[in-house]
């Protein structure tokens, strides 16, 4: 397994008290990694810090060495660049970040536009990917706006957009927690197909110890800003060796048979 | 059962530009807590809301401590309010952003005079602390808290007037593991506590087998199976409740299976037939299926389930794919 990503002391500050306090980790091409922690941990702040999605007002410090190149101190064009084609994001709520006044196969085929596809050839990718995410009628759909469709179909939308250039990383900020458990279960199941054909890694941020459980090999466990524990999945279910990971796994809401 | 139901809920239909709620029917006796679950869209909130009048019901019967709530005036429907509590999943437009947090939990006390300005106070604090609140807290404004925060103001806003029914529209589903289970724990307690009665929404069924000693499972508007909590979880009769069930994710790597993909919700429900029908997974489904929306009938073990197939053991459905990793 090479080494995609290797994050060497992540430091964010939006004030005084840092978000994310000197954060190291490595992600494996096509690995499936959890970052798990509950809210204000800096889970989501350090997904951001390295799309470099943070506005002014944050102070990142720390290295992210991706393919080679450190991200943190890539010039803004050459980001661009790797946005969209090489690594990508999902979030949380589909219906705030998609645009809603354009067409989603007009948002789908954009991503491929930036990266200097013909506006012809975007639209046929476009519309591939929308089938390829299980979507019926994809030619129709893509003209349909965001508000037209049911929140895991904007979510299949979203995925469409992170997954169409077969990028190397995708990072999942909570992309099911807005979801019915149905279609969490098959938005994971796309989501998984989709990085195995590509061989993309994902990191997959949330607080859902389940969907860690089911769908990642290894887990990261933040809390304030640090990471408190790290293992492969089995690991740290059946042994964790930090005390907040043993009270998180405490708490977490489990079907008895 | 009727004599002790708090809250009988009979033949409930709810029409927005569309028939949403098709003939619902539910009771919950004192002091026990009934989880209302299913997607988003199949009718469970505006079930509850018309249960408290908060949407007119357009036919059906609500009745409250065997008072019928559809006949009372706007006066007495007020002071039944106090005795119904809801609390809703957002608590960023549930909460006014201009009244701090103390005001907002106080407020309902004096409204309904339950007590004076110093009294309320007192009972305010008393429950902020019971939700995990500090005095601290009393005087922010709901921007300056975290959203698990605000959800907790909206709870103790609730409970600061005494209820004995508390709908909990998904009112814990968005905290986090450690302060939903401290949430948990309070209900639980004001249930033994003081008999409280609750309508619990949520689409969580490892928190629902936590709390609910009966639940009801609404697919499209109709109620699809309804059964004590015990039956339901070794075994619910419904294919669209063995689809919930089998999908929710266990926490534990070494119980990995396949979520089910089943119930595909990019096939809506059935027009005619069993509403159910176009994305049942069950291996019997046939002709029949396809013909009549079948009726809630009833089962062993207080179960009860509307589909022809029901019955026997819980259906198993159409095999699993593989999740991320595997």
């Amino acid at each position: 397994m090479t080494t995609l990503l290797d994050v060497q002391g992540l430091r964010v500050s939006f004030g005084p008290r840092p978000a994310v306090n000197g954060v190291s980790f490595a992600i494996a091409s096509g690995e499936t990694v959890a970052l798990v922690g509950e809210s204000g941990s800096g889970k989501t702040t350090t997904g951001y810090a390295l799309m470099r999605l943070l506005g002014d007002n944050a102070l990142v410090q720390g290295t992210a060495v991706f393919e080679g190149r450190d991200l943190f101190t890539l010039p803004e064009a050459e980001m661009r660049s790797l946005r969209g084609r090489r690594m990508s994001i999902v979030f949380q709520e589909p219906a705030t970040a998609l645009n809603p006044v354009m067409r989603v196969g007009d948002q789908i085929a954009e991503v491929a536009r930036v990266h200097g596809e013909s506006v012809k050839a975007a639209r046929e990718m476009a519309v591939a990917m929308l089938e390829r995410t299980g979507i019926a009628d994809p030619a129709r759909r893509a003209r349909a706006y965001p508000h037209e469709l049911s929140g895991g179909m904007r979510q299949r939308v979203m995925i469409a957009m992170a997954l169409l250039l077969k990028p190397a990383l995708v990072i999942a900020d909570e992309p099911t927690s807005a979801l019915d458990v149905t279609v969490q279960a098959q938005i994971l199941a796309l989501l998984g197909e989709l990085k195995r054909e590509s061989n993309t890694a994902i990191l997959f941020i949330t607080h859902d110890l389940g969907v860690v459980a089911q769908t990642c090999s290894r887990a990261m466990v933040m809390r304030a800003g640090e990471i408190v524990e790290s293992a492969d999945v089995e690991t740290l279910f059946s042994a964790p060796s930090h005390e907040y990971t043993r009270e998180l796994l405490a708490a977490v809401p489990r079907l008895s048979p | 059962m009727t004599g002790t139901a708090l809250l009988q809920v009979e033949d409930l239909h709810v029409r927005y530009a569309t028939r949403v709620v098709h003939g619902v029917s539910f009771d919950i006796p004192r002091g026990e807590t009934l989880a209302l679950v299913g997607e988003s869209g199949s009718g469970k909130t505006t079930t509850a809301r018309a249960a408290l009048r908060l949407v007119e019901p357009e036919v059906g019967s609500v009745r409250f401590d065997g008072i019928d709530v559809r006949a009372l005036g706007r006066e007495t429907m007020r002071a039944m309010r106090r005795r119904m509590q809801i609390v809703f999943q957002d608590p960023f437009t549930s909460l006014d952003p201009r009244i701090t947090v103390g005001e907002t939990v106080a407020e309902g006390v004096l409204a309904h005079r339950l007590a004076g300005p110093l009294e309320a106070k007192k009972r305010a604090l008393a429950v902020l602390a019971e939700v995990g609140l500090s005095s601290d807290e009393f005087t922010r404004l709901p921007h300056e808290l975290s959203g698990g925060q605000r959800q907790r103001v909206a709870i103790a806003r609730a409970l600061a007037v005494d209820p004995e029914l508390l709908v909990l529209d998904e009112a814990v589903s968005a905290l986090d593991a450690t302060i939903q289970s401290r949430v948990l724990d309070l209900f639980e307690r004001l249930r033994d506590e003081r008999r409280l009665t609750t309508l619990f929404i949520a689409h969580n069924l490892a928190v629902v087998q936590r709390v609910a000693s009966v639940v009801v499972v609404m697919f499209a508007g109709r109620v699809v199976e309804h059964s004590a909590a015990n039956a339901f979880f070794a075994g619910p009769l419904h294919p669209y409740s063995r689809a919930l069930l089998d999908a929710v994710p266990a926490p534990d790597p070494a119980r990995r299976r396949a979520l089910p993909v089943i119930g595909d919700e990019l096939l809506g429900p059935s027009a005619v037939g069993c509403v159910y029908f176009n994305r049942c997974g069950h291996p019997r489904k046939d002709a029949e299926c396809e013909a009549e929306q079948p009726r809630l009938s009833a089962f062993a073990d207080g179960r009860a389930a509307a589909c022809f197939k029901a019955g026997g053991a819980s259906p198993v459905l159409r095999p699993p794919v593989r999740p991320l990793d595997r």
